[in-house]
């Protein structure tokens, strides 16, 4: 299963807001053999879809050198809804209050203009030493490097960009 | 990858509380995104293996009734410490309280590894009876059936001590 | 703005834990350790000083409110425990602070076990006078 829960981001403000898009295709091992009787995507894997588009956000607000993220706190996660397969989510990220450690945002979920869940919670830098033993620091960041690129935010120089489809 | 973010079941106690395990490896699917040389449990994985221990513990509490459980609310997750490749995060999670008709069950939660708090979580499920229509009866037959079987692989080991 | 009293200032630190750490107000008392009674971790303190921040329109520069940045001096901690220097380094730049007794000999780890809620008020009334 990979863990990058965001597909595409469409509107980038840095420092202040994200928005993105993450499908779940009938692929997604959530859905195979589960344990549910309806094949809905478990709320946990929102729960972090919305914290990556929250780090996601951060981490292109930060200069050269990417720090690490760690998932810090969740204040309150509400769910209206649940999510099936072949579902396009719309999800936001928010930056409320910005700080040097430990940074409050909030992020929504919406699936065909409807409300599907939101989030407050608290992510917090990581400094990653280059040094340290069991941190493969070259790997770290090359995959921030590809994943930026793929999310298309790597043409980002300026304050925002905007790469809205329709 | 088996999406279950849980070993095995430790303790049970009907309608009270469950502990379960999850033990962490290199080899995991998840570990490579999370992150690309840094390996750790992901909170939200840690908050995933708490709703499953809480789902499995009303669940067998209601003798498998046919039954889903929703998501509805998840509130204070702090996450403390590390949990990493060779770890194993053992995960109690106890009923705090239900609503009147017994459709909303709050649990609070909390997660050790080696006796140190790795982190804490409260949320509420709220229950969702299944109506089984004739057509779809395999279908539940079939579901019913993965989750007896998940269920004796999950609590194997505790039988046989 | 008019000084409020202090049990005004208490009622609005209170509001504040209860929404930062999910705890019941009958939990929250002037005596009460902020880390063993009401089970606050390092990220819910940086959640406590924006709610303060919020609540009483002022500004909470980093280590005025909780002294970390002190106990990584190498002068004012020794051997894991406060030197004497520390000890009136913490009296004359954090005049809320109330030190147990017994101050030059406790761990600093179990310092941080001393802060309580009484502390938070103690602070806002040195802030806002």
């Amino acid at each position: 299963m990979r863990y990058i829960l965001l597909d595409q981001v469409t509107t980038l403000k840095k420092g202040e807001l994200l928005k993105g898009i993450k499908v779940f295709p009938l692929t997604h091992e959530a859905f195979r053999d589960s344990v549910n009787y309806r094949p809905v995507v478990p709320p946990a894997l929102l729960i972090e879809a919305m914290a990556q588009a929250g780090g996601v956000l951060l981490s292109a607000s930060f200069g050269e050198e990417p720090s690490g993220l760690v998932f810090a706190k969740i204040e309150d996660v509400e769910f209206f809804t649940t999510v099936w397969p072949g579902d396009r989510l719309f999800i936001d990220a928010q930056v409320l209050e910005p700080s040097e450690n430990a940074t409050k945002l909030k992020s929504t979920i919406v699936c065909d203009g409807k409300p599907v869940a939101h989030m407050s919670y608290f992510l917090a830098k990581r400094t990653l030493d280059p040094d340290e033993s069991n941190i493969d620091y070259e790997a770290f960041l090359r995959s921030h490097k590809t994943r930026a690129a793929v999310l298309g935010i790597s043409k980002l120089t300026g304050g925002t960009i905007d790469n809205q489809s329709q | 990858m088996r999406y279950c973010f849980i070993d095995r079941v430790k303790e049970l106690a009907l309608h009270k509380s469950i502990a379960v395990s999850k033990a962490v490896s290199y080899g995991e699917p998840f570990l490579e995104d999370h992150f690309p040389g840094a390996p750790v449990l992901p909170g939200a994985m840690m908050v995933e293996g708490a709703i499953e221990a809480a789902m499995w513990l009303l669940r067998v509490s209601k003798d498998f009734l046919l039954e889903d459980f929703d998501v509805v609310k998840v509130k204070q997750a702090k996450f403390s410490k590390v949990v990493a490749p060779g770890d194993v995060l053992v995960t109690t999670v106890e009923v705090d309280s239900k609503n009147s008709n017994d459709e909303l069950t709050w649990f609070r939660c909390k997660g050790k590894c080696d006796d140190r708090k790795a982190f804490s979580v409260r949320f509420a499920l709220k229950s969702v009876i299944m109506e089984v229509l004739p057509e779809n009866k395999d279908y539940f037959d079939i579901v019913s059936k993965r989750q007896k079987v998940l269920w004796s692989v999950l609590t194997a080991s505790m039988k046989a001590s | 703005m008019s000084m409020p009293t202090n049990e005004e200032i208490f009622d609005k630190v209170k509001d504040c834990l209860i929404n930062a750490l999910d705890v019941d107000g009958e939990d929250v008392v002037l005596e009460a350790s902020l880390t063993e009674d009401l089970e606050a971790e390092s990220i819910d303190f940086v959640d406590i000083v924006f709610r303060m921040e919020k609540a009483f329109d002022i500004k909470i520069p980093q280590g005025e409110l909780f002294p970390q940045e002190l106990f990584s001096n190498k002068d004012f901690v020794q051997d894991g425990k406060l030197t004497a220097a520390g000890i009136g380094a913490l009296g004359k730049d954090f005049p809320y602070l109330v030190l147990p007794e017994n101050a030059e000999n406790m761990p600093v780890s179990d310092l941080a076990s001393h802060y309580n809620v009484d502390m938070l008020v103690r602070y806002i009334n040195f802030k806002l006078s």
